[in-house]
């Protein structure tokens, strides 16, 4: 819907390059559509990740490989102002926001962490695409909170993708978000003003930083993206629900690339609401592949409904049925579910191995289906050969989505240097063949 | 709340600081809010908010629309009987 | 991405072509499209003192509400819930498969369900603002955001994807584009798009404490406009391919000509001096639809009373729609206070009816237009009777997030 035709014509620069006057219906020779039956195909041009404990995208694929996976730490949380005791419970967190040097200085300080983490997390990623390209190696350093003491703080090479990277000029980027708990502390905080002070003196700040939107204003206001801006929120499905809809963006010409994201925040609030025990922030750079290019895919994405009071035998046959025959050797299955016995059904049933999101990273609410395709570009980009392998998300209501995720390699390639050494994590995810772990 | 009867002008400055992320020194008596200070419409009242809870006035929405520096803010205080030290 | 198959589709046009087939509402009005609007055409003003909330105290006490008889009528429905949105929203989404001549239960189609919402089941925890503390409400639903989708799923079948898009007061349009996105790639065959507010407390202290309520009335684009007033409610627009509905030998009520959605990426709170993103928005759905600005017959309003926004907003539409007359603008935020998650929804349903009526709503409370709004034509409250073959239908929101559709009338083959 609301398709442009593949109408774009020479871009002018400025606001209103997405809507050239004179339009002819042409195809500029570097817009072409994209490849693959999706019409839609992604790349991932670059990862931006804010996890407690994991500075590289290798240290996530560790802790899937078997009872390595640390507990979390016990932490305290309290509601002052409200009737829910102190509690002091094992949560995943708290993680350094190191916002990039890249993003301005001011104005972040009365940013909601989760906006502080999303936003770290996308400029990661956008710096991360953006150094992307045949010029050498980039440097992109981190600005510590509070300022840096030790040279691990500097900045390390991120990745030279091999392939064309996305100018300025290229169109609009996409900001899509996923998260059920930004701004819940922001609501319920001016809920306690609201009962506790008189009427008007509530923090006018709070206010707006109260809607699910703050990351992905954050980002686009922060980091100068004009193109369609949209969170998700709802649970699991809805990080894959945002893959989606970028891929949709992008094929219908309304972006030339996206930044997609999750974030959650443990707080008093979300631990009774049962939603959500885990803090993080990831985000992939996408944009559409070309023929040949080498990197890591996010391929087609089905989205459906199943019969809740069937689910298991549903999801099972589900999984069963993706992906067509391919030459690739199978990854692991990486699921983010809330339900631990749909997930041993699988792991009981299945081939390959069963990645739990929420056993490893907790519980990260609607950006859990987004981290479980993170943790699949993080498996492809560590794994030495070819990787293809399977996102499932699933609700208890039936709500589910599952996409395939494959590294895709072009013939001539054969030695390179992917880092994925940066301690933000940010990396670049096209690799080579032969990559070396660092 | 009682309604104190001093402010320090420091403390105020302080306040405003916090709040637009600039440095006390540069929050003069004549330094426009939006213009020169470079703040949005919701750090100003953010720091009326602050200064009603503080001192436990209520500006009406014309004094709090009229505040475009650290001067009028001071002068609104004054006027409202509070003394403005140092 | 998807099982698309734009490759295939000729050029110069939209396909599948896709048409609303059924509305639902519930809202200030009551239950209903045919209250609301009545309620709109007999221009009568829904913002009132609110009921819900003790709001002792307050500088400004007005709200939009559902009124207690709709919210009691909702009983005989709609499952029991603690969020009202849930329950408006299920209402509204019978509503509508009804009016498109669907079952609610299927699992033989293709149903997707989008909704677009602001604050989600969060209104939950307001109930527990008491005098000096929060009593915070037992089953925490208030932190679940999905829950809002629990008394949908209780009356109808959900097949396909079930998509909760939160950008702030786009939402209701963020959803009708999403689901047309759906339909375009052929991931449903059915899109019940929604969006979908409650009342909320939270939402009164906040717009309190930033000075943006209007005491008596909300007045968009008038001189005197002194901010805006919440109000709630839910909106659905089924959306479903031209030849499904014809082939149930019903006809569609409308034609969703063009969805863009773009950002500010200016302010957290205050619109782009230019509204960029607003202009942006409705220049991509001209060129999407191949229309020029004189085919635009209503542009429906954001309009949401406060003085900063609307006075942009007019600029932005002068600026984006020129032609031979100037772009006839209203917004009915007058009458129904705004509904933020279920506004743009709401507008939308009302767009379909302007066309199928051949009436543009007024701005019912306008009584002296804004000079800085000269360059748009601003209708008169008693409305016009006229043909209305196009309407944009314009929604954006804090954080800087901007989303309009351009829907079309049925017989008419412009586009």
């Amino acid at each position: 819907m609301g398709r442009p035709d593949q109408r774009r014509t020479a871009v002018p620069s400025g606001r209103d390059r997405r809507v050239p006057a004179g339009t002819t219906g042409v195809v500029p020779p570097d817009r072409d559509p994209p490849t693959g039956p999706g019409g839609g195909r992604l790349t991932v041009a670059g990862l931006g990740l804010r996890l407690p404990g994991v500075t590289h995208p290798g240290h996530l694929v560790g802790r899937f490989g078997g009872a390595s996976a640390p507990a979390p730490a016990v932490r305290r949380f309290d509601a002052p102002g409200s009737d829910l005791e102190p509690v002091e419970r094992p949560a995943w967190g708290p993680v350094e926001p190191r916002i990039p040097a890249t993003v301005a200085g001011r104005g972040l300080r009365a940013l909601p962490y989760e906006s502080l983490l999303a936003l770290a997390a996308a400029a990661a990623a956008r710096d991360a695409m953006v150094a992307g390209g045949p010029s050498g190696p980039d440097v992109v350093p981190t600005r510590a909170r509070p300022p840096a003491t030790t040279a691990t703080a500097a900045g390390h090479p991120v990745t030279v993708a091999p392939a064309s990277r996305p100018r300025p000029d290229d169109g609009p980027v996409a900001v899509l978000w996923a998260s059920s708990t930004a701004g819940l502390t922001e609501y319920a905080t001016v809920c306690v003003e609201a009962a506790t002070l008189s009427p008007g003196l509530c923090s006018p700040m709070l206010g707006p930083a109260s809607a699910f939107n703050g990351p992905a204003a954050t980002v686009s206001i922060r980091l100068g993206l004009d193109g369609p801006n949209e969170t998700l929120t709802g649970d699991t499905t809805a990080g894959l629900a945002a893959l989606a809809e970028a891929g949709r963006l992008i094929a219908e010409g309304s972006a030339a690339a996206a930044l997609v994201g999750g974030s959650a925040t443990v707080s008093r609030w979300s631990l009774a609401g049962g939603a959500g025990d885990a803090d993080g922030a990831g985000c992939l750079a996408l944009r559409p592949c070309r023929d040949g290019e080498p990197g890591v895919r996010l391929g087609r994405i089905l989205r459906l409904g199943l019969d809740p009071t069937d689910l298991v035998t549903q999801v099972r046959d589900l999984v069963r049925s993706r992906p067509a025959p391919s030459t690739l050797p199978d990854g692991p299955l990486v699921v983010s579910a809330r339900d631990v016995d749909l997930v041993d059904a699988l792991a009981a049933d299945h081939a390959r191995p069963v990645w739990h999101l929420e056993r490893v990273l907790g519980d990260l609410g609607a950006a859990g289906g987004l981290f479980a395709a993170i943790c699949a570009v993080a498996h492809c980009v560590h794994t030495p050969s070819p990787a293809r392998l399977l996102v499932l998300a699933v609700e208890p209501c039936g709500n589910a989505a599952i996409m395939e995720v494959s590294t895709w390699e072009a013939s001539t390639l054969s030695s390179g240097c992917w880092a994925d050494t940066s301690p933000s994590g940010e990396v670049t995810a096209p690799r080579t063949s032969t990559p070396t772990v660092s | 709340m009682t309604q104190p009867d001093a402010v320090s002008a420091t403390a105020l400055r302080d306040l405003a600081a916090e709040i637009f992320e600039v440095h006390p020194d540069d929050i003069t008596e004549g330094a426009a809010f939006y213009e020169d200070l470079g703040i949005d419409s919701v750090q100003k009242v953010e720091f009326v908010v602050r200064i009603e809870r503080q001192l436990g006035v209520r500006l009406t929405d014309e004094e709090a629309a009229g505040l475009q520096d650290f001067g009028d803010t001071l002068a609104v205080l004054r006027n409202r009987g509070i003394s403005v030290g140092p | 991405m998807d099982r698309d198959t734009t490759a295939a589709r000729p050029a110069g046009g939209l396909r599948p072509d896709v048409v609303v087939s059924g509305t639902g509402v519930v809202s200030a009005a009551g239950l209903g499209t045919a209250a609301l609007w009545q309620a709109v055409t007999e221009r009568r003003v829904l913002t009132r003192p609110v009921t819900r909330f003790d709001l002792t105290g307050y500088p400004a006490r007005q709200g939009a509400e559902v009124p207690p008889e709709a919210v009691a009528a909702l009983d005989a429905l709609v499952p029991p819930h603690r969020s009202l949105a849930a329950r408006y929203l299920a209402a509204a989404a019978l509503e509508g498969l009804r009016d498109a001549g669907l079952p609610a239960r299927s699992r033989r189609r293709r149903l997707g369900v989008f909704v677009g919402t602001v604050m989600a089941t969060r209104p939950m925890l307001d109930r527990g603002v008491g005098p000096g503390r929060l009593a915070v409400p037992p089953d925490g639903g208030w932190a679940r955001p999905g829950d809002l989708l629990a008394p949908l799923r209780a009356v109808l079948d959900v097949t396909g994807p079930a998509v909760l898009l939160a950008p702030g007061c786009a939402a209701g349009n963020s959803a009708i584009a999403a689901g047309c996105r759906a339909l375009a790639a052929g991931e449903v065959d059915v899109a019940v798009c929604a969006g979908v507010s409650e009342l909320s407390l939270e939402i009164l202290a906040m717009f309190t404490s930033l000075r943006a309520l209007a005491a008596d009335t909300v007045r968009p684009f008038d001189v005197d406009r002194r901010g805006t007033i919440p109000g709630e409610g839910a909106a659905v627009l089924v959306l479903e391919p031209a030849e499904r509905v014809r082939a149930r030998g019903l006809r569609p009520s409308a034609r969703i000509l063009a969805c863009v959605a773009a950002a500010d990426a200016h302010n957290p709170t205050r619109p782009h001096p230019e509204g960029a993103g607003l202009v942006a928005t409705v220049r991509g759905c001209l060129e999407r639809a191949g229309l020029t600005g004189d085919d635009i017959d209503w542009v429906s309003a954001h309009g949401t009373g406060t003085p900063a926004s609307d006075g942009i907003e007019a600029r932005a539409v002068a600026r984006a729609l020129p032609g031979r007359r100037r772009p006839v603008v209203s917004s009915v935020k007058g009458q129904l206070g705004h509904a933020e998650g279920a506004a743009a929804a709401l507008e939308a349903v009302l767009a379909v009816r302007a066309m199928t009526e051949g009436f543009i709503p007024g701005n019912v409370t306008l009584r002296e237009p804004d000079p800085a709004c000269g360059g748009i034509d601003l209708v008169e409250p008693e409305g016009r009777r006229t043909p209305v073959r196009a309407v944009l239908n314009q929604a954006f929101g804090f954080g800087g997030g901007v989303s309009t559709v351009l829907l079309g009338r049925v017989d008419d083959g412009a586009a």
